[in-house]
């Protein structure tokens, strides 16, 4: 897939990411191959190899575009706040799509999909540290906080029930938030 | 990773070799966690034991009954849970434990055959209750927690251990280190949220 501006070199790409998204849903991962997608896509597949993409690359790709630029959420006046907000979009977001959901899951379980996948997640949660910024300038953070080791923590239960096939209520995302910030040891109660 | 010994057989007419039956199981296993449901075939399973296909086809009949079987042998595999006298402790050694799993591919295999089951209810009765089964391990090192009162009394214990099942998940998605440390320090997390002291 190219990265030019040709109209038509854009085209064909456009056509290329719909046919992987479309096996994405329709068979799953492991279950549909670079050639599948030359003919979904009605593309030689030669042509598809000659532009040095892996099935791997193809669906990063595919997912990234699907799920367009990250956006910062708005400050809410307080970290769990921005907590909340943060993970309610990001549920939304990937339940809002079964090839992103699939994908998701995958990258889980496929060795070949999970460098990709993690690349390009940890580029897409960068967009948040400024409510990582804020909660360190409100005192509600240590200053030498791990954005990676938050969403790990975020992500977490959400994460789980996705693996094992269950769908998530935003509306438990306060929930979520409140194991985050203060763990489950006695002596500590959820902010509010 | 390794099958449990046999304990049923489905079989009918002469009493059959149990040898070989236990060899079954163990190629059945054995190809189940490298190549998942997609590579899960009867003629590599014969291939592996040095038998016919039709003996194993005489066994289970179907590929399907004998994939299922197979995942109730991962299931059956999995490991007790650890009692340290403290919350603290038993959450380190299950987070080793999930290490140690992801390790040897079981646990990656679990969640693959999950992804690559689909809608078919066979395969994914065998992985929910693999998973129901981890959760247990969770549930009673919280209940021992609380009888300790080592955790909050608010504490919702389901979500705890979903909690827990998950971080080590994403602990391992992101492809960081995976030792005993690391545990320790994943459970410290846990135990103790991310924000602020002060």
């Amino acid at each position: 897939v190219s990265e030019t501006d040709d109209p038509g070199d854009q085209a064909v790409d456009d056509v290329v990411v719909d046919a992987t998204m479309d096996l994405l849903v329709a068979r799953g991962f492991g279950r549909f191959s670079l050639r599948d997608v030359a003919e979904r896509a009605g593309i030689e597949h030669a042509d598809l190899v000659r532009a040095g993409d892996s099935l791997s690359d193809l669906v990063t790709l595919a997912v990234t575009r699907r799920l367009g630029a990250p956006r910062a959420s708005a400050d809410t006046g307080s970290f769990r706040g921005d907590l909340i907000a943060i993970l309610t979009t990001i549920i939304d977001r990937v339940q809002s799509d079964p090839a992103v959901l699939n994908r998701a899951i995958a990258a889980f379980s496929h060795p070949d999909f999970r460098r990709g996948a993690v690349d390009e997640t940890r580029l897409r949660l960068e967009v948040h540290r400024p409510a990582f910024e804020r909660a360190v300038a409100r005192g509600e953070l240590d200053p030498d906080y791990d954005l990676q080791h938050c969403f790990e923590l975020l992500l977490a239960t959400p994460s789980l029930r996705w693996l094992e096939g269950r769908a998530v209520d935003p509306a438990d995302a306060p929930h979520f938030v409140d194991l985050v910030l203060t763990g489950f040891a006695s002596g500590a109660a959820p902010p509010r | 990773v390794s099958p449990p010994a046999r304990t049923s057989g489905t079989g009918v007419g002469r009493p059959r070799d149990t040898a070989i039956d236990a060899a079954i199981d163990d190629a059945a296993f054995a190809v189940l966690v490298e190549h998942g449901i997609a590579g899960f075939s009867l003629g590599e399973i014969a291939r592996r034991v040095g038998v016919p296909k039709s003996t194993v086809y005489r066994r289970w009949g179907t590929q399907q009954a004998l994939l299922v079987h197979a995942l109730e042998l991962l299931e059956q595999a999995q490991p007790p849970v650890p009692d340290n006298g403290s919350l603290r402790a038993d959450l380190i050694a299950l987070v080793e434990q999930r290490f140690v799993e992801f390790e040897t591919q079981a646990a990656v295999t679990i969640e693959r055959l999950g992804a690559e089951a689909g809608d078919d209810r066979a395969v994914l009765g065998p992985v929910w209750r693999i998973g129901e089964r981890r959760h247990d391990a969770g549930r009673v090192a919280f209940r021992r927690a609380v009888e300790r009162g080592e955790v909050r009394a608010d504490l919702d214990v389901e979500l705890a251990v979903e909690f827990l099942a998950g971080s080590v998940w994403t602990h391992i998605f992101s492809r960081r280190p995976r030792g005993a440390s690391d545990a320790a320090a994943i459970v410290d997390r846990l135990l103790h949220g991310i924000a602020s002291d002060a």
